[in-house]
């Protein structure tokens, strides 16, 4: 029962806070923008003003993106460079945002509008959630034991060759045993981040033990909860794949209107975040007193 | 006992050129060869009478061996000092070496030879390489005479990583038994077993008799003539084939054996399908069958006629996928998975180039060693022809959700992304690496007979194809003789296309460097003494503009061809230029009421082996929405990893 009030009460506290979702999307768009400008500046240098250029608009020209592999090495080379550097510099930002949305979600606001409450929760939190990253690695480190662990058990049960249909599905065995481990271990860092923003816990390490006990002591529940939302947000993400699906972008037009659905599934994602951190923090004040 | 030079010449042509046998090919050997395979060791027993052929106008006091097993004696090899003990992706087993002991040589009822037997390495000098061996004879073998050995061996097979071998209870016996080499050009051709060489002998007749447990499903190079159980448990079956110059066989208690019957009307055909599939793969039955299927009436109809009796596939085992993917005489290893989706065409590919084989290295049998591309090349090229034709040229070979690919792009993306070392032609074990090998001896050479077929057409490379196979099937061409064929069928002189072809490793790019088009301006300045100033020069309302268009055009590669150019100017209007392509740039200037909108080198994209299609065409104006598009996907892609990496 509490699983679903938490999660309806999650989506309430999202749609009163918008401009939480916004935020999150603005600063991806920001971070995209500038890959958009080295991947145009990519394109532009292998393929300039060629008739090969015009034909991506048109259509899959294989042999055009095959020489856009092999003809612009090192446009290409500062497009992968961009993104990894916006990714690492994407993890410096995000303790800022969490601290943010749950600061406005933890304490509601007696003065002051959205904005105001945000930025003290950004710089209220930032330390700590910060600290959470590298203190996570006592989660990462037994997470990755595990999946090699349960890897060993499962190559011994795939070992004989005549066994390929089977190995075949130990793969797929794999993949959800690689993203069950992550997604616990992110689930239990959103805990730690709730138990830092709702108890005013000073240490990130304290804060960390505290949501792995919590996660552990209410284990199917929080999981319940965490793969509701998970849901949700696949049923969005198949929504999007539908509709991007329906028409073939071969005109610039096309292609426009993709992005912007682009936009709006990405936007969504934004809220589910959003949805995420209200429900479970409804989740942790209902379980934890 | 030694025959007497008479009695053994007339036993030679008797046995070797009688009429009633009407045989395909000039046989130059025979083997009768009784093989045991014995699990437990993992070996092959064998007995072989070999009788060979002098058919030379010299004699011959010593002869050559293949002994391609020892290639996996140790890791002293030519073959594992190349290769590092890996092949294709597969690594061997440091537990399960192969080799071959040849226990005794003599000449039939006469002298034993053995001990006259040494190890020789023609190729690197590598004194513990032992894949080559020859023995010295009592007596020459004179001009048109044969001789006949008798040569017991054992067969050591390791664990496969490189085409023969086992792995469990499946075994690929390729390559398996002393195997003489070649006489040519009064020489012996008997190459090392090298990481990247392939094989090459002799045309002749194999009577093979087969023993091995009961609980094994054996399939072989030719047709099964006679099948008799033993009473120590084992069974022994005896297969017959003329007209081919290897045999390989394969025995797994797994296989599940299906046979069909391939016929076609025009031309003639009646051959028997084997399919040995592994339990495990069952799946890809349908597609096996289907493509072989395709293979037989696509080689059938554009070269000739399939001329043997059976054609075998052999589906290798769950982990012995380094049997799978090769040739043999009128038998195959194909190449699967238990999960392959219908869209990733890898079955039918492998099928289809593995069967082509049979035409080009089994019916025309050129040298693997020194002149590779001559099957590799021309059967990759066949393979791509073929695939077009039954998958759709632009999704031949992957076909699977948005992806589409086909055998040629992919052809051409290996060779357009790789370094330029080597030429077409080289001996196999010379080049590079193991990857400019096979890039330059499949992919390059299919891109340039590609090329060529749109160069002359694809009725005169039909033409082609069909004169180089019917003058030598069931001979030993050259690369000489493949441009001969192509001269001929076309009535062109085609050196300077092969010459660069295959002897240069240098690229082929064309572009279009700059354009531009200028208005003219109304004349200004002195004309007959009257001075025509700036305002006077103004254009008058309604008189109409003049452009210059100038169009410059580049040679960036070391290769020459002659290159169309294709100038649509606005509105439509197009202009064809031609240039031999011999400067390293070329100028075109022209006058008109019209700006140029785009120019396009090669426009029907004859030159396959362009690197560059990309730089081939260029608009005076841009349009940035191709490029746009690219950008924006990779921006919302970049968008959805973001979304999952952090809040």
């Amino acid at each position: 029962m509490n699983v679903i009030n938490s999660y309806s009460k999650g989506i309430q506290d999202a749609l009163l806070r918008p401009k939480a979702a916004i935020v999150l999307w603005l600063v991806n768009a920001a971070f995209a923008a500038l890959v958009y400008f080295v991947a145009a500046g990519a394109v532009v240098s292998a393929l300039g003003r060629s008739l090969a250029a015009d034909d991506l608009l048109s259509r899959s020209n294989v042999d055009a993106l095959f020489e856009l592999l092999t003809g612009s090495g090192a446009a290409l080379s500062a497009l992968w460079t961009i993104v990894l550097v916006l990714l690492v510099l994407y993890l410096f930002v995000s303790p800022l945002l969490y601290g943010g949305i749950l600061h406005d979600l933890v304490r509601p606001r007696d003065r002051g509008g959205f904005a105001q409450s945000f930025w003290a929760g950004a710089g209220r939190f930032y330390g700590r959630f910060f600290r959470l990253v590298p203190a996570s690695l006592v989660l990462w480190v037994p997470a990755a034991i595990l999946f090699i662990l349960a890897g060993l058990v499962l190559d011994s049960l795939g070992r004989d060759p005549l066994k390929e249909q089977l190995n075949f599905y130990l793969t797929f065995v794999r993949i959800l045993l690689a993203l069950f481990l992550f997604f616990l271990v992110k689930m239990i860092l959103d805990y730690a981040r709730i138990r830092i923003a709702a108890a005013e816990t000073r240490s990130a390490l304290a804060a960390l033990a505290w949501a792995a006990a919590f996660v552990l002591r209410k284990f199917w529940k929080t999981l319940a909860l965490y793969y509701v939302l998970g849901l949700t947000a696949l049923a969005g993400a198949a929504a999007y794949l539908g509709i991007q699906s329906l028409f073939g972008k071969t005109t610039m037009r096309a292609v426009l209107f993709g992005f912007l659905l682009t936009q709006l599934h990405i936007l969504w994602r934004s809220w589910i975040k959003v949805v995420y951190q209200g429900a479970q923090l409804r989740f942790y004040a209902q379980e934890s007193f | 006992m030694r025959k007497s030079p008479l009695l053994a010449a007339a036993a030679g042509v008797l046995f070797f050129i009688s009429p009633a046998r009407a045989s395909l090919s000039h046989q130059i050997v025979r083997y009768d060869i009784q093989a045991r395979l014995v699990p437990e060791t993992k070996t092959v027993q064998g007995r072989e009478v070999l009788t060979w052929l002098n058919d030379s106008d010299v004699p011959v006091s010593e002869l050559r061996f293949h002994l391609y097993l020892n290639a996996f004696k140790n890791n002293r090899s030519t073959f594992m000092k190349e290769s590092g003990g890996r092949h294709r992706g597969f690594k061997l087993d440091a537990e399960n070496w192969g080799a071959i002991d040849v226990t005794r040589i003599q000449i039939k009822d006469g002298a034993d030879l053995t001990p006259t037997l040494e190890f020789v390495q023609p190729d690197d000098h590598n004194p513990e390489d032992q894949t080559v061996a020859r023995i010295s004879l009592p007596a020459a073998v004179k001009p048109k005479e044969s001789v006949s050995l008798v040569i017991d061996f054992v067969s050591k097979m390791p664990r496969v990583f490189a085409r023969s071998g086992f792995s469990g209870d499946f075994y690929m016996i390729g390559q398996w038994f002393p195997k003489i080499g070649v006489w040519w050009k009064d020489q012996w051709n008997c190459h090392q077993y090298h990481s990247t060489s392939e094989f090459f002998a002799d045309f002749g007749a194999f009577n093979v008799e087969i023993t091995a447990p009961e609980r094994f499903i054996i399939g072989a190079t030719g047709r099964r003539t006679a099948e008799r159980k033993n009473p120590d448990g084992t069974r022994t079956l005896t297969y017959i084939q003329e007209d081919v110059h290897d045999f390989a066989w394969t025995a797994c208690p797994d296989f599940v054996e299906y046979r069909e019957r391939f016929t076609l009307s025009d031309p003639a055909v009646d051959t028997e399908m084997i399919f040995l599939i592994h339990r495990a793969h069952l799946n890809s039955k349908e597609r096996y069958v289907r493509s072989l299927r395709q293979g037989l009436e696509f080689y059938s109809r554009h070269y000739g006629p399939y001329p043997y009796g059976t054609i075998t596939l052999v589906d290798p085992a769950p982990g012995a996928a380094a049997a799978g993917g090769m040739e043999y005489p009128t038998l195959f290893t194909a190449m699967t998975t238990s999960f392959m989706p219908g869209g990733i065409r890898m079955p039918e590919m492998v099928t289809i180039h593995e069967f082509g084989h049979g035409y080009w290295y089994g019916i025309v049998g050129s040298n693997e060693f020194e002149e590779a591309w001559l099957d590799e090349g021309i059967n990759s090229y066949s393979e791509a022809k073929a695939m077009a034709e039954y998958y759709g040229p632009d999704r031949s070979l992957i076909d699977w959700g948005p992806v589409r690919i086909s055998d040629v792009q992919y052809q051409r993306f290996s060779v357009i992304g790789s370094g330029r070392f080597d030429p077409i032609l080289r001996n196999s074990w010379e080049y590079v690496s193991n990857g400019s090998y096979g890039l330059n001896v499949y992919s390059k050479a299919s891109l340039m007979l590609l090329t060529l077929e749109r160069f002359l057409g694809e009725e005169t490379m039909a033409r082609l194809m069909k004169t180089y196979y019917e003058r030598w099937k069931f001979r030993h061409p050259t690369s000489a003789d493949f441009v001969q064929a192509a001269e001929d069928a076309s009535g062109r002189d085609l050196k300077w296309f092969f010459d660069q072809a295959l002897r240069s490793p240098d690229k082929l790019d064309y572009a279009v460097s700059s354009l531009s088009s200028e208005e003219v301006p109304p004349a200004a300045g002195l004309f007959n003494g009257k001075l025509v100033s700036p305002p006077e020069a103004k254009r008058k309302r309604g008189e109409a503009v003049t452009y210059r268009n100038e169009i410059v055009v580049v040679r960036k590669g070391e290769w020459v061809v002659p290159q169309d150019i294709l100038i649509v100017l606005e509105g439509g209007k197009t202009i064809r230029e031609s240039w031999d392509g011999r400067e390293r740039w070329k100028k075109f200037v022209m006058f008109g009421p019209r700006k140029l909108d785009y120019v396009q080198i090669d426009p029907e994209a004859r030159w396959l082996l362009d690197v560059n299609f990309a730089n081939n065409s260029m608009r005076l104006e841009a349009r940035p929405g191709g490029p746009r598009k690219i950008a924006l996907t990779i921006t919302a892609w970049f968008q959805h990893l973001l979304s999952l990496a952090g809040l």
